[in-house]
Order: C-alpha cells, then structure tokens, then sequence
C-alpha cells in the first residue's frame, strides 16, 4: 500500500470519528459518501428495494457505533460494504432457509485461475441478464468479490462456508456470469 | 490482470441500473444519526467525556502535549537530579574542609 492510500485512508478515518463524536458537517459527508454505492450493493444483492434501504439503515448505525473499530488500514468503502453484505447475508438466511446450507459437490479448478475477460467489452443489459442468471449463493459471492476484493476464504468466512466450499462456489460463479456474457454477445451478433 | 478484471467487472456493474431509493431515505439516514449520536442517553455531557471527544477527534494534537509533557518532565527531573548532585558536592567539600581543619 503506498503513502497515497495510507493518507486517504487515515482522512477518512478521522472524518468518520468525527461524525462518531457529533460534528453534523462529517455526518453529512459520511453519509453522501457512502449511501448510494451501499443502496446499490444492497439492491444487487437483494433484489428489493425496502429490503435494501433497511440493510443500509441498519448498517449506518453499525457504523457509528464501531466507528472506532475502523483503523484506517483499509478504505471506508470496504469497512462499509462488508457491514452490508453482512446484514443482506442475514436477511437471506433468514428469508431463504436452505439457501446457504453447506454443499460438498466437488469440482476441480480454483476461482483465481477464472478470468473473465472482457476483450469486447460489456453492456449494462448483457451484465444484468448474466447477474440475473446467477443463484442467490453464486450472486452474493461474485458481488463480495466485486466489491470488496475478498478472497474465497473471506468470501467463505462472511456467508458460513469452508474455504474449499467458497472457492468452488466462485470459481462456478464467474464460469457461469463468463458463459451469460457470451451467450448475450451472440445473441446481440444474431 | 485480475485485478483489472475486477474492476472492469465493476464498472460494467455500475452502469446497471437500480432504482432510485426513497425521497426520504437520506433524511431517514440524518435522523439515525441524530438518534444514536447527539441523543443517545450514553453520551454523558460530563467535562471527562468533552476531554476524551476531543482526544479522539484531535489525537495528532494530544500525542504531541504527550510528548512535551513527557520532555518536560524529563528535563525537570535531569534538573533536580543536578541540584542534588550539587548539593552533595558542597556537603562532601565542607566535610573535606571540616576534616582538614581538625
């Protein structure tokens, strides 16, 4: 990480303990900042849009509550955005029983030797169809490695999983969103 | 490479679109904050929690009054030291001269 970062990093720790300790100025930043891109991750991962603004709700007061916890060593954005995750995980657990139970299908290969390679680049309506074709497991996996930079072992802490599991459930993932996109360019070609 | 895989996986993910979310939800936002952080029944108004809300928020600051506490100190003590060494060297030379007298 360079000093860049590290600078960013410790401006917007100090922003957010500021408005942890009732400066309404950083409050307002904090939340201009991060309350839309968080909207958006909630949606994707959720699909509904009461379901998303309470899972940002609640993860703003988790927010101000651990202010403290936040050390600086990573941007606010991916403190954020794995508190949503979080809670959108829980929301499905819980509305969805069975949806994230443990599977020891076994396939070979890793998620870090799938590239998804947009050579020709992606249109927004071809990457929604792909998404949409997606399981819940393999939707929420992908957008936490999207958003977040997570490893399948992280991936695999945050939703319940063994490394292994979390692997194969990204690894299947990205083949699949690869197999949507293409299948999207030929049929935009035919 | 993988890294910009990712992003450009990103990007194209930004560009879907999401519907908008409520007119109030950022006041609902505003409000949550008010709620857990001006009003919350834990945030005493003692001058003890004033000091530590300023320590958190100016911790740059603090670490340097530490810092010229812990020099000051320092310093005093290296000068009491010397004034007790000096005195002892008075007391040793009028010993000397009370010795060479008798």
């Amino acid at each position: 990480m360079n000093l860049f970062f590290i600078g960013q990093h410790r401006t917007e720790q100090a922003l957010l303990r500021k408005a942890a300790a009732g400066d309404p100025n950083a409050s307002k930043e904090v939340i201009g900042l991060l309350s839309l891109p968080a909207y958006s991750l909630a949606y994707r991962m959720l699909g509904n849009k009461e379901d998303a603004e309470d899972a940002v709700q609640e993860a703003f007061i988790r927010l101000w509550k651990s202010a403290d916890s936040f050390s600086g060593k990573s941007k606010l954005f991916t403190y954020f955005y794995a508190i949503v995750s979080n809670l959108c995980l829980d929301q499905l657990k819980s509305g969805h029983k069975g949806v994230f139970e443990e599977f020891n299908e076994l396939e070979h290969g890793s998620s870090e030797d799938v590239l998804l390679e947009f050579n020709g680049g992606i249109t927004a309506g071809g990457i929604k169809k792909a998404m949409d074709a997606l399981s819940t497991k393999q939707r929420m996996a992908i957008l936490m490695w999207a958003y977040q930079d997570l490893t399948a072992e992280q991936v695999g802490l945050a939703m319940g999983m063994n490394k292994n599991s979390a692997d194969q459930l990204l690894f299947r993932a990205k083949l699949k969103l690869k197999s949507e996109l293409k299948k999207g360019d030929v049929d935009e070609i035919q | 490479m993988k890294s910009n895989d990712r992003q450009v996986f990103l990007d194209a993910l930004e560009q879907t679109k999401t519907p908008d979310p409520s007119a109030n939800f950022e006041q609902r936002l505003h409000q949550d904050w008010e709620r857990m952080v001006l009003t919350s029944p834990a945030k005493s108004t003692h001058g003890i929690s004033e000091v530590l809300t300023f320590a958190r928020t100016h911790h740059k600051l603090v670490i340097f009054l530490a810092m010229m506490a812990i020099i000051a100190s320092v310093l005093l003590g290296q000068g009491t030291m010397g004034s007790a060494e000096d005195d002892l060297r008075h007391i040793d030379a009028l010993s000397e001269l009370s010795l060479s007298t008798m």
